[in-house]
């Protein structure tokens, strides 16, 4: 039966090879004085016969796949490293990913194309995927530190996003675009809009030409709005709650918009002066960070979530695996 | 049986009572167990070299005549502080779960 044991062990070894040659050696030499006394433990106190006997060691000690995951895992230290440095690589690449979303709105140049939405896009799925490594050489739950970082760097992030400092930063990078994307240039385009409103159907049925809005005539019309939120790490967006809103729409005749002019005009009016009233106000830091900490708490949790669901399907994958591995090795047979 | 083992707590445990070989190792925690704790074999030494990287046990080869030698562990005085800090939580956690458990003196029998 020696040469059952050491056809096992030659496999064991040839799957250590990113061992060193003469720990592999002590290794080997260690399970073969296992399967030995195993073997003899059969024979002398069960009665089994010399076959019997190696096969029931072998299956013991488990499939040589098996084993000798085990055993690298604990040699290049996989098994005992402490989970934050195995993750160390993640949490970077999702420190990147959520810090990249600030920075790049301070960069005027990232308003005029779609490269700084390609870089978020491709940062996205840089986290998960290397965390996603990670558990899989570990085979351990590794979702702690990466819990804590998401929760961490969401929680800066809030607290920068909605400072002072940062709404000026991004409005001087916005207005370095040009004079069209000032402050100012807003408010005129809000005065233009609230005077075309305060004329409403009357100045509608005098001279529809301003009110000419892509193929039809602007008018205030209640719409339900879909919002959806973009499931964190996954380019996908999901469809929220939906609320009714009053809108400027453009409508395909003179008579229609002036209609809605009629009925809705006086709220939209309302909603402008509202809307010029809060951008002539100084912004007051406070709930613009409850509303950055309502937002980074939500997505933390999407991304936990997900970050969970990675882990647990490796984790499952290799239990299963495991299982699939003892029954097919043919040393086991 | 759900709980969850603490693997390296038995292993030591095994060597408080003297050095031990892997094979012996597995076997006591079998036979003691009465079966109820079977440790995969093969997941047996990775544990056993984490404990002796760990400074918890110590491993010798021991030379036999007319058979391989095989490697025999000790455990070190800081695998014993280890085993008792660990006896010491495990106890308290079963401690707890068993108060839990025991019904209250005079609620048994009162769903009847």
């Amino acid at each position: 039966m020696t040469e059952r044991f050491e056809l096992y062990l030659a496999d064991v070894s040839r799957r250590l090879h990113r061992i060193d040659e003469n720990r592999r050696t002590e290794i080997v030499a260690e399970l073969r004085a296992h399967l030995i006394l195993s073997q003899r433990s059969g024979i002398d106190e069960l009665g089994m016969s010399e076959e019997e006997s190696a096969r029931a060691a072998l299956r013991s000690l488990g499939a040589t796949r098996n084993v000798a995951e085990d055993l690298v895992r604990q040699e290049t230290g996989t098994s005992t490293r402490s989970s934050w440095r195995l993750v160390r690589w993640a949490i970077l690449a999702d420190l990147a990913f959520t810090w990249s979303v600030l920075l790049i709105s301070l960069s005027p140049g990232s308003y005029l194309g779609p490269s700084s939405l390609a870089v978020v896009a491709l940062l996205m799925p840089l986290a998960p995927a290397i965390f996603a490594v990670a558990v899989n050489r570990s085979r351990r739950w590794l979702l702690f530190p990466m819990a804590a970082s998401v929760l961490l760097s969401g929680l800066l992030c809030a607290v920068v996003g909605s400072s002072s400092w940062y709404a000026g930063r991004v409005a001087a990078a916005t207005a370095s675009l040009g004079p069209d994307h000032t402050h100012e240039a807003w408010l005129r385009r809000l005065d233009r809009e609230l005077a075309l409103a305060k004329s409403g159907a009357e100045g509608l049925s005098r001279d529809p030409n301003p009110y000419r809005y892509l193929n039809g005539y602007r008018a205030p019309k209640w719409v339900e709005s879909e919002s959806r939120f973009v499931l964190a790490y996954i380019p996908v967006s999901l469809p929220g709650p939906t609320t009714r809103q009053l809108q400027d729409m453009p409508v395909p005749t003179v008579a229609e918009a002036a209609r809605l002019w009629r009925t809705h005009g006086r709220e939209w009016v309302a909603q402008l002066e509202r809307q010029r009233a809060d951008g002539l106000r100084p912004a007051s830091e406070w709930p613009r960070l409850g509303d950055f900490l309502r937002m980074m708490l939500l997505d933390a949790s999407l991304r936990i979530v997900q970050l969970a669901a990675v882990n647990g399907l490796i984790l499952a994958w290799f239990k299963r695996r495991r299982h699939r591995l003892t029954r097919r090795d043919p040393h086991l047979a | 049986m759900a709980y969850r083992t603490d693997t390296k707590a038995l292993v030591l445990a095994i060597l408080q009572e003297g050095p031990q070989h892997g094979y012996g190792i597995s076997r006591a925690i079998r036979e003691r167990s009465s079966e109820m704790l079977k440790l995969g074999e093969g997941q047996l030494y990775p544990i056993l070299h984490a404990l002796e990287e760990q400074g918890w046990i110590e491993g010798e080869w021991q030379m036999q005549e007319g058979d391989p030698p095989k490697r025999v562990y000790r455990i070190t005085s800081a695998g014993f502080s280890e085993l008792t800090k660990r006896a010491r939580e495990w106890q308290a956690f079963t401690d707890a779960v068993g108060r839990v458990l025991t019904p209250k003196p005079g609620l048994e029998g009162s769903h009847d």
